[in-house]
C-alpha cells in the first residue's frame, strides 16, 4: 500500500477533475457537490452606451452544491 | 461519474477504490470546514470554494476555466449596432477595430483581463487563507487524527490499518497539512504549467504553421501578393484551364501527354493499328521486326522531347507546366505499368493502347472551393477555433454540408493572447446584423456555438 499524502491525493484530484471537465464530463465530489461543463450560446447584448454587441459563446464550469 | 472519479483516483494515486472514496470525503470535509471558518478556500488548479449564506459555491481556477472553454479560446465581443457595423465598401477597420477594443476593455472581464488582475488578488488571498489556516492547525489536526482514529479501530481489514498508517503519518508529520496548508501561493503556480504547454505547443505549431506557409491554403484568396496562397491559386487556376481543353479536344490531349511521357506513347500510337492486321499473315520474325521499326521510328519521332533522362523528366515537366502537375502522376503510372507489361509481351500494348483514353474522361477536376475574400472584409461566422489541420478538416466537413448553397468556407488565422487561432469560418456578408441572419437563416446546418466575427485583412 502507498503512502498518501495530502499534496499526491489533491494534485491527483485536481487531474482527475480536469481531465474529466475538459471532455465535457460530469465530476461529482462526495460531500461537496458535482461540477459539469455547461455551453453558453452566443448572445446580443446592449452596453450601457447603447451599442448592441454579440458576445461570443463559451462553455462554463458549474457547480452544484450537495445539499 | 461518482464511481468513475473514485475509480480514476484509485488508478492515478494506486490504492484500493475504498480508501479513495475515504481520502476524498476526508478532503471534502476540511474543505467544507475551511470555508466555513474563513469564508473560502482555495485548491490550486481547481478553484476557490465559498462558503456563502446560502450555499457553498465554487469559481474555477481561470487555468482550469480556460481549459474547458478551450473551444472558444479568444474570442471577443462583435459590435452589431451603429458606427461600428459598417459596410464593406467603407471597411475603416481601425475604428471598429479601436471600438471593440474599448469594448473588450470593459467587457471581457472574464476572459484575458483578469489574468494579470486578479493573480495578485489570488496570492494575497492565498496569503490571509495561510496565516488563518496555520491559525486552525490544531483544530484541524485534531479532525485528521479523529479520522485516523476511526481508521485504527477499524483493525478487521489488514489493508485497512496499513492505510490508515501511512494516513494518519502523513497528517501528523505535515501539521500544516491539515489546514490545507499545501494549498499555498507557490503550490498555485504549479498548476499553471499544466496549461502552459498547450499554449506554447499552440504557439509552437502556429510557428511552425508560419515556417511553411506553403501548407497553409486560404488559396481562394484574390487579394494577393501578401501571402504564398497565391502561388497555390495560381497552380490550381491553370490546371482548371487545362482540364477544360482536354474535356473539349480529348483526341490532341492524347499526343501532349504521349510527349510528355517517352514511355507512353510507344505502345498506345503504334501498336493498335499494325497488330491485328499483321499477326495473322506474317510469321513471327516479320512481326517483330516491323514492331522494331515501328518502335525505332516512334523513338526518333519523339526523340527531341525523350532526350533528358527519364529520372528528371517529371520535374521539368511539373516544373515549367503546373497545369499537368496533376495529370502526370496519372500519366506516369500508366506509363510505369505499361512498360513493365511490354517488356513482357506484346499483347499488353493492345491493351495499353485503351488506358490512355481512360484518364481523360476521369479528369474533370472538382471545382475549387468557394473562400473568403479576406481583403473584402465583412463578417462571417466562425463554427470552430482549432488546431490548424483541424480547422482545415473541419472546413471540408462544413464545404460538404454546404455544398451547392454558394457559401465560402475558409479558415481564418488569428492571433489572441498571444496565440494563433484557426477559425473555420462560414459565408461573408457586408455587416454583423446580416451575419446574424445568415446564421438564422443556415440554422441547423451550423453547431450551436456558431458566433459572428469580423473578417480582417490578414486573418
Amino acid at each position: 500500500m502507498n503512502r498518501i499524502s495530502r499534496d499526491q491525493a489533491v494534485a491527483a484530484l485536481v487531474e482527475v477533475v480536469r481531465e474529466a471537465l475538459v471532455q465535457g464530463e460530469e465530476v461529482h465530489l462526495p460531500d461537496l457537490g458535482t461540477l459539469r461543463v455547461e455551453h453558453r450560446p452566443s448572445t446580443t447584448a446592449t452596453l450601457p452606451d447603447g451599442e448592441t454587441v454579440m458576445q461570443p459563446p463559451r462553455d462554463e464550469i458549474v457547480f452544484a452544491a450537495q445539499s | 461519474m461518482p464511481d468513475s472519479l473514485v475509480a480514476r483516483l484509485a488508478d492515478r494515486l494506486d490504492i484500493q477504490p475504498e480508501h479513495t472514496d475515504r481520502v476524498l470525503r476526508t478532503l471534502a470535509q476540511l474543505i467544507k470546514k475551511q470555508s466555513a471558518r474563513d469564508g473560502r478556500v482555495r485548491v490550486p488548479g481547481l478553484g476557490v470554494f465559498q462558503q456563502t449564506d446560502e450555499a457553498l459555491t465554487f469559481e474555477p481556477d481561470q487555468a482550469l476555466a480556460a481549459a474547458v472553454n478551450r473551444r472558444y479560446a479568444g474570442l471577443e465581443a462583435v459590435p452589431l449596432t451603429g458606427k461600428t457595423a459598417l459596410a464593406v465598401e467603407e471597411a475603416p477597420f481601425e475604428e471598429e477595430a479601436a471600438a471593440e477594443d474599448a469594448f473588450a476593455g470593459q467587457d471581457e472581464a472574464d476572459a484575458e483581463a483578469p489574468l494579470a488582475e486578479k493573480e495578485p488578488l489570488e496570492t494575497e488571498t492565498a496569503l490571509a487563507e495561510e496565516a488563518a489556516v496555520e491559525e486552525a492547525l490544531e483544530a484541524e489536526t485534531a479532525l485528521a487524527e479523529e479520522l485516523v482514529e476511526e481508521e485504527s479501530l477499524d483493525a478487521t481489514l489488514a489493508a485497512e490499518d496499513a492505510y490508515a498508517g501511512p494516513e494518519a503519518a502523513a497528517f501528523e508529520e505535515e501539521e500544516t497539512l491539515a489546514g490545507l496548508p499545501p494549498y499555498a501561493p507557490h503550490e498555485a503556480l504549479s498548476a499553471l504549467p499544466d496549461e502552459q504547454p498547450e499554449a506554447a505547443e499552440e504557439t509552437l505549431e502556429a510557428e511552425a504553421d508560419l515556417a511553411a506557409p506553403s501548407t497553409w491554403a486560404p488559396p481562394g484568396t484574390r487579394w494577393t501578393g501578401e501571402n504564398l496562397d497565391e502561388l497555390v491559386e495560381d497552380e490550381s487556376a491553370p490546371e482548371e484551364a487545362a482540364d477544360v481543353v482536354q474535356e473539349e479536344t480529348p483526341a490532341p490531349s492524347v499526343p501532349a501527354r504521349a510527349q510528355d511521357l517517352p514511355p507512353a506513347p510507344r505502345p498506345p500510337r503504334m501498336a493498335p493499328p499494325p497488330r491485328p492486321q499483321r499477326r495473322s499473315p506474317l510469321p513471327w520474325i516479320l512481326l517483330v521486326l516491323f514492331l522494331g521499326v515501328v518502335a525505332a521510328g516512334a523513338y526518333f519521332f519523339l526523340n527531341p522531347a525523350d532526350q533528358p533522362a527519364d529520372p528528371g523528366d517529371a520535374p521539368v515537366a511539373t516544373g515549367d507546366a503546373p497545369p499537368a502537375a496533376e495529370t502526370d502522376p496519372a500519366a506516369t503510372g500508366e506509363a510505369g505499368g505499361q512498360s513493365g507489361s511490354s517488356a513482357d509481351g506484346q499483347a499488353d500494348t493492345s491493351a495499353a493502347a485503351a488506358q490512355p483514353a481512360v484518364p481523360t474522361p476521369a479528369e474533370p477536376a472538382p471545382e475549387a472551393p468557394l473562400r473568403i475574400d479576406r481583403a473584402k472584409g465583412g463578417y462571417t461566422l466562425v463554427v470552430a477555433s482549432t488546431t490548424r489541420q483541424q480547422a482545415e478538416a473541419e472546413a471540408e466537413r462544413f464545404r460538404q454540408r454546404l455544398s451547392g448553397r454558394s457559401i465560402p468556407v475558409d479558415v481564418l488565422q488569428g492571433v489572441s493572447g498571444g496565440v494563433t487561432r484557426y477559425r473555420v469560418a462560414v459565408g461573408q456578408v457586408a455587416t454583423a446584423n446580416e451575419a446574424v441572419a445568415l446564421k438564422n437563416r443556415l440554422g441547423a446546418a451550423l453547431p450551436e456555438g456558431t458566433w459572428v466575427t469580423r473578417i480582417e485583412p490578414d486573418s
